[in-house]
């Protein structure tokens, strides 16, 4: 028979380690599956059960069986038992079964290092600012059980100051290693995956697409401009064009999965494109046509590689391509917050299209429409350009055709059937910008006017703290783009037409005080965006937010290199070194020094320093005083074997004594003069 | 006044000048006074000197083994004459006491004796009877290491205020004293130089000597010093903290000063001290190193 297991853990220590591994493990709460968790809840509750019921704990037999299940409950959720998911799952588990079977101190300091490393792990899999605040706490939760391994006897209080003292003296060793241990670039390109799904912009877009976003509150980007941001009327933020219709979706020309180079075929002209876009945009820079915009784009994750910028757009940061349509694009899907600079061109007034961009125009690409279906918005779109005659007019009398009859701008439009633009024209006519957009191209190519979709986000809130802008996913927008051959591609907005409030003020003006905006958010600190003082707090937490991502997470390896050679002039393997060796010595030293400082003597009393310096003269002549030696018996020591300097020691030594160990006297500023008695008389004193 | 009185019990006691002072600064702190030393070191003549210079009423009980607590206390007597009990006053309603070899008796008169010591009354056959206002209590005991001795208990140690040793004589005194000559003077021959009133005055003057903060520190450090983990088996109580604080001003004011001075917590140290705590072996190889010679050389005076 197996015998019983002793627990020989004092309480106190198991309430500390079952507080630190809650702690610990609540951020991984949503990450993990059921059956892992309940395996770990299990395991708590039987460790409590133990400690305050006296259970007996797991006996051989069990903790292997509960071995064989973690691995069972962790294959079934991740369907392997490596890779970083199950990896973790793996660990936590580990953590919690050391917890249940500790029995001993050393056991317990084995549980507290691996809840160091369990918190670590946690930055795996999002590194936001509020995490890195939580996790600050968990290792003072966790240094707290540690301290009271070490100290059982004191109470939870003290662990507790202890361990907040003790994080805080460690922070400006993290700090320097932050800064200066030299970033492994390969160990942390493993892809984790974000099982969370993320909202955005898809490559696709049917009617009603875009309105789902609507709701949604989150921040898609932030731009923060070296000048003033440009007015909200032409805040046009690129994301991709949309060129392909099947009669329901529009979709990127270069197919759904595609984030390839521009023209797959041809790879010289895609360089050639490129070096052609670039000189024409530094040419237009320095004859300084349009509105020149630098600004840095602080994004979220969004899953997606498309990146989002004004018109006429050059990235600044590497890794960053052009794309069909002008838009841009990063290697790969964006999964952590990501920064990138870029400098716009607004060119909307500029007449000329260069010869490149009529070179690349490909106009069967552009006037493509499904074979069949909508016939009577076809009919109409050649009746209209007709009786136009030129295609400006016809775009004209499109817009006012929308502004004029009973369009309506809505975030919940009427489903719509099989012709659906036939369907939105004549009878529902209410419809979000993707209808708008959708029809309007859907006109311009049935009269024969190249035309597409250009997804992104229209607007931004002007943040009430720096020249940056706070682009919301509600904020995503859709329009169109016609080609006019005098002029090449020229943006036009049907939404404009019929909501020129939603352009000029936002979607939250737009659809009113119907409050069908962000109905469902009654907690959303935009829904009140009428009291300054909530703006401003929202635009200070998403400033810190932003700050975060750009100063901390985006802290990247070539950062590191700027900051060096910034700082220390050069960033080869022998500066690094040095530097973070020293700085760290630094620091340590700089925590022993503050340590003495705050546990220093009282300030000496002026007697008392007088009476040091009588004592230092003393020495001179080879009296030292012991520091259990009193002063009375001291003088008289000096007395007896040097009886020339007798009268002068004993009277200082009457002074002081008669300033330290008398009452005070009832004379006012008694003291002060004895003081300056005393002083004199040490200043006479030769020795 | 007081110094008069020391050169006075000097000239019986020769060359004991410090033992004297420490017995005088006990009587004058209220407190009560062990001597510890082999026999015939002239602990009992020091008693007679004393009762005699203040002029105290003085009564001396021998403990034996055999010694009982009504010995000590006194008994209810049946009177034929009145036909009433009337109580028989033991020896220990006196001002100066000497208790002479009290490691002989039985713990359980050693502990009547305590009791009166500590309390200044006395309980028999359940009238409590005061004792005298000045009460000094003179125990002397044998090293514990002797035969037939019950040495008395920490927690009894700890009522006495000091302990002193007496010691060899030096050589001249004890020459004077055997030639017998003009230097030596009887017990019986010296004068009274401080009456019981005088005494009782100078009792309460003690505790008007003034204790400045710096001292008071001081004497907190040395006390904690003992309190601290290693050094010793147990620390002072705060009694012994307080017994320390009087001893020292009553050195201070027998010195001829109104305050302190950390050199007058150091004079009394040792008898205050050294019977109340006791090195811990372990950390300070030899046990029977004094307390007092630790805490001189380890403690700091200056705050």
């Amino acid at each position: 028979m197996n015998k019983p297991v002793i627990d020989g853990l004092p309480r106190n220590i198991i309430v500390f380690l079952v507080i630190s591994h809650l702690v610990v493990v609540f951020p991984h709460f949503s990450t993990h599956s059921f059956w892992v968790l309940s395996l770990v809840s299990l395991c708590l509750v039987w460790r409590i059960g133990s400690s305050r019921r006296n259970w007996p704990l797991p006996t051989k037999g069990v903790r292997f069986v509960l071995v064989v299940l973690g691995f069972a409950a962790v294959y079934r959720a991740y369907g392997t038992v490596i890779g970083p998911l199950a990896g973790v799952a793996l660990l936590i588990l580990a953590y919690t079964f050391k917890l249940l079977e500790a029995k001993s101190k050393r056991d317990a300091y084995t549980v507290v290092t691996l809840s160091y490393f369990v918190v670590a792990t946690a930055f795996l899999f999002d590194q936001a600012f509020s995490k890195a605040l939580y996790l600050l706490f968990s290792c003072v939760v966790i240094s707290a059980a540690l301290i009271s391994i070490n100290q059982p006897s004191l109470q939870w209080k003290h662990h507790y100051k202890n361990a907040v003292l003790l994080v805080l003296k460690s922070l400006p060793i993290m700090v320097i290693l932050f800064l200066f241990v030299p970033r492994v670039e390969s160990f942390w390109s493993i892809q984790f995956d974000n099982h969370q799904a993320k909202v955005g912009l898809s490559d696709e877009m049917s009617p009603g697409d875009i309105a789902r976003l609507g709701e949604n509150d989150s921040v898609a980007f932030r731009a923060k401009f070296e000048k003033e941001p440009p007015p909200p009327a032409d805040r046009y933020w690129r994301a991709m064009v949309l060129e392909d219709f099947d009669g329901k979706r529009w979709r990127r020309r270069d197919g759904r999965q595609s984030w390839g180079p521009l023209l797959q075929s041809d790879q010289d002209a895609a360089k050639e494109f490129w070096t052609a876009y670039k000189t024409w945009f530094s040419l237009n820079k320095t004859r300084q046509q349009g509105n020149y915009y630098r600004y840095d784009v602080v994004m979220e994750p969004s899953d997606k590689p498309w990146l989002f910028a004004l018109d006429w757009a050059k990235p600044l940061t590497g890794g960053i391509d052009m794309k069909n349509g002008f838009a841009l694009n990063a290697e790969k899907p964006i999964r952590e917050p990501f920064v990138y600079k870029v400098e716009s061109l607004d060119l909307t007034g500029v007449r000329q299209a260069p010869n490149w961009m009529s070179r690349e125009f490909r106009r069967d690409i552009n006037l493509q429409l499904p074979t069949s279906g909508n016939k009577r918005a076809r009919q109409w779109a050649l009746e209209l350009r007709e009786k136009a005659g030129s295609d400006k007019a016809f775009i004209a009398q499109v817009l006012s055709h929308f502004r004029e009859k009973p369009f309506y701008y809505t975030l919940k439009p009427p489903l719509l059937g099989k012709d659906s633009v036939d369907q939105f024209l004549f009878s529902t006519r209410r419809g979000f910008c993707a209808h708008y957009a959708s029809t309007f191209t859907f006109l311009a190519r049935s009269a024969g006017i190249p035309a597409r979709v250009v997804t992104g986000y229209q607007g931004g809130e002007q943040s009430s703290l720096d020249n940056y802008l706070l682009v919301y996913q509600f904020d995503a927008h859709a329009w169109s783009e016609v080609w006019l051959p005098e002029q090449g591609w020229v943006r036009v907005d049907p939404t404009a037409a019929v909501s020129p409030t939603r352009i000029e003020k936002g979607i939250e003006n737009a659809l009113g005080s119907s409050s069908s905006f962000l109905a469902q958010r009654p907690l959303s600190l935009l829904r009140y965006r009428d009291v300054p003082a909530l703006s401003r707090l929202r635009h200070s937490m998403d400033y810190l937010r932003m700050l975060w991502i750009q100063k901390v997470v985006g802290y990247d390896g070539d950062l590191q290199t700027d900051l060096f050679r910034k700082l220390f002039g050069s960033s080869d393997l022998k500066t690094v070194v040095f530097v973070l060796v020293g700085s760290l010595i630094g620091a340590i030293l700089l925590i022993f020094l503050v340590e003495l400082y705050a546990n220093r003597p009282p300030r000496a009393s002026p007697e008392q320093r007088i009476y040091l310096r009588f004592c230092r003269k003393l020495s001179k002549r080879g009296y030292e005083k012991g520091f259990c030696e009193g002063e009375t018996a001291f003088a008289q020591r000096v007395s007896s074997s040097s009886p020339e300097l007798a009268e002068h020691v004993l009277r200082i030594t009457a002074l002081y004594i008669q300033i330290k160990y008398r009452p005070a006297g009832l004379v006012k500023n008694g003291n002060n003069l004895l003081v300056r008695d005393l002083r004199k008389q040490v200043r006479r004193l030769s020795v | 006044m007081i110094t008069r009185a020391i050169e006075e019990a000097s000239k019986v006691i020769l060359g004991k000048d410090h033992q004297i002072r420490l017995a005088m600064v006990c009587l004058l702190a209220r407190g009560n006074l062990l001597i510890e030393d082999l026999p015939g070191m002239g602990k009992t003549t020091l008693s007679q000197v004393l009762a005699q210079v203040f002029g105290l009423s003085y009564k001396r009980i021998q403990f034996t083994s055999d010694l009982l607590p009504a010995d000590i206390l006194g008994v209810s007597v049946f009177d034929k004459d009145s036909g009433d009990f009337t109580f028989k006053a033991g020896p220990i309603f006196a001002q100066l006491i000497l208790a002479d070899e009290i490691n002989r008796a039985s713990p359980k008169t050693q502990s009547a004796l305590l009791e009166a010591m500590e309390e200044r009354q006395v309980t028999v056959e359940g009238n409590t009877r005061s004792l005298p206002e000045l009460f000094f209590v003179i125990a002397t005991q044998n090293p514990s290491s002797q035969m037939g001795t019950y040495p008395l208990p920490e927690s009894q140690l700890d009522r006495f205020l000091m302990r002193i040793h007496l010691g060899y004589p030096p050589a001249e005194a004890e020459k004077i004293m055997l030639m017998g000559g003009q230097g030596a003077v009887s017990a019986k021959d010296i004068n009274t130089i401080i009456g019981p009133s005088d005494l009782a005055q100078l009792q309460s003057q003690v505790a008007q000597v003034h204790l400045s903060e710096a001292v008071v520190d001081y004497i907190l450090r040395l006390v904690h010093f003992t309190r601290q983990r290693g050094h010793f088996l147990c620390g002072v109580s705060p009694r012994g903290s307080s017994a320390l604080a009087r001893s020292a001003q009553a050195w201070a004011l027998i010195d001829g000063r109104d305050f302190v001075l950390p050199e007058d917590v150091q004079a009394v140290l040792p008898a205050v001290m050294d019977h109340r705590v006791q090195i811990s072996s372990a950390q300070f190889g030899r046990s029977n190193d004094k307390a007092s010679e630790l805490l001189l050389s380890r403690v700091s005076i200056a705050g």
